[in-house]
């Protein structure tokens, strides 16, 4: 008997409280909102493309530049290690050498060879060009995330 | 047979589907837009934030955890719509202003009030701003207790006491005990 009133005055505040919110017909309204996402989802396509293509046009030339001075870096260092033979070196020393002495000859070569190399001066020198590149990786990789 | 809320927000979210998203649109206009009427008191300024609801839901519908109702969701996001537009505009008309009123309505007006009967269409006098918009949530809307409290930006017991003491009040003003 008391489930049934208290069933029977939930219904009741059902009917009470649900007259404050009574149907609202679409009359459109659906559409309009379609319109205006589908509108947005061209905008963000095409601000996103638009800014693609204009940071590539910022970045290719120094991305390139970049590109061009590693592999000069990179032709260089190879040239280097080729008149020095280390590893030729290293090779006929570990048939004549213990394991230990071997591998502690190839550790100090390694580091004359990274000295030689000295990535923090050549840094020093190309910060910028590196930060800008960086960046315009970056860039790209966001614009990816983005769209996601 | 019908597809369920959460295939097609799946669809809207994996597939971009924006047919799918017209669905659920459809499906839950009707709720946001009286909700927003309820709480702003111009359908035409309600149907733009109503508007604008849908077009954050959208945007942000990847972040939808099916925690309570996809409805829930939607009514939370056009009470922070609703919050968000009257900071902007620093109006003081609408919901604000009419709570306000209420609350100053002194004794003599309720008791003229409760002289006249049981007035359905000022029925929602007797509750405080928080109670009536809790008592909608629950009674109108038919939101769980929990999501009611999410909507409404107010702790779980809060809500339960704005539901005791709102039942309380209508019953006794109104004496609606299923009768």
């Amino acid at each position: 008997m008391s489930n049934e009133i208290e069933g029977q005055e939930e219904f009741a505040m059902q009917a009470m409280f649900g007259r404050e919110i009574p149907p609202v017909a679409d009359d459109g309204f659906s559409k309009t909102v379609l319109v205006r996402v589908r509108r947005k989802i061209w905008k963000r396509r095409v601000t996103l493309l638009s800014a693609t293509v204009l940071g590539l046009v910022i970045a290719l030339p120094t991305v390139g530049q970049l590109l061009l001075m590693l592999s000069n870096e990179l032709v260089a260092l190879a040239a280097r290690a080729e008149t020095s033979d280390t590893l030729g070196q290293l090779g006929s020393l570990a048939s004549l050498l213990p394991l230990r002495e071997t591998a502690q000859i190839a550790s100090d070569e390694l580091k004359n060879f990274s000295a030689q190399i000295s990535p923090v001066s050549w840094y020093q020198q190309n910060r910028l060009l590196v930060g800008a590149g960086l960046l315009s990786l970056a860039s790209l990789f966001m614009t990816h995330i983005l769209d996601r | 047979m019908a597809a369920t809320d959460e295939s097609l927000i799946s669809r809207a979210i994996v597939d971009h589907d924006t047919q799918a998203f017209d669905e659920l649109v459809q499906r839950h206009q009707s709720r946001v837009r009286g909700w927003l009427r309820h709480l702003a008191g111009d359908p035409a300024l309600a149907d733009d934030l109503a508007q604008e609801t849908f077009l954050r839901a959208w945007k942000k519908i990847a972040t939808y955890k099916a925690k309570g109702s996809f409805e829930a969701w939607l009514l939370t996001i056009a009470r922070n719509e609703f919050l968000q537009n009257k900071r902007k505009s620093g109006r003081e008309t609408g919901h604000l202003e009419r709570l306000q009123a209420e609350t100053t309505t002194d004794n003599s007006e309720s008791q003229e009030y409760h002289g006249e009967g049981a007035d359905a269409d000022r029925f929602l006098e007797i509750l405080g701003p928080d109670e009536r918009d809790i008592m909608i949530l629950v009674y109108g809307i038919g939101l769980s207790h929990n999501e009611a409290s999410h909507v409404s930006g107010l702790p779980l017991g809060t809500v339960k006491s704005h539901v005791r003491r709102g039942v309380l009040k209508v019953r006794e003003k109104f004496g609606v005990t299923g009768r």
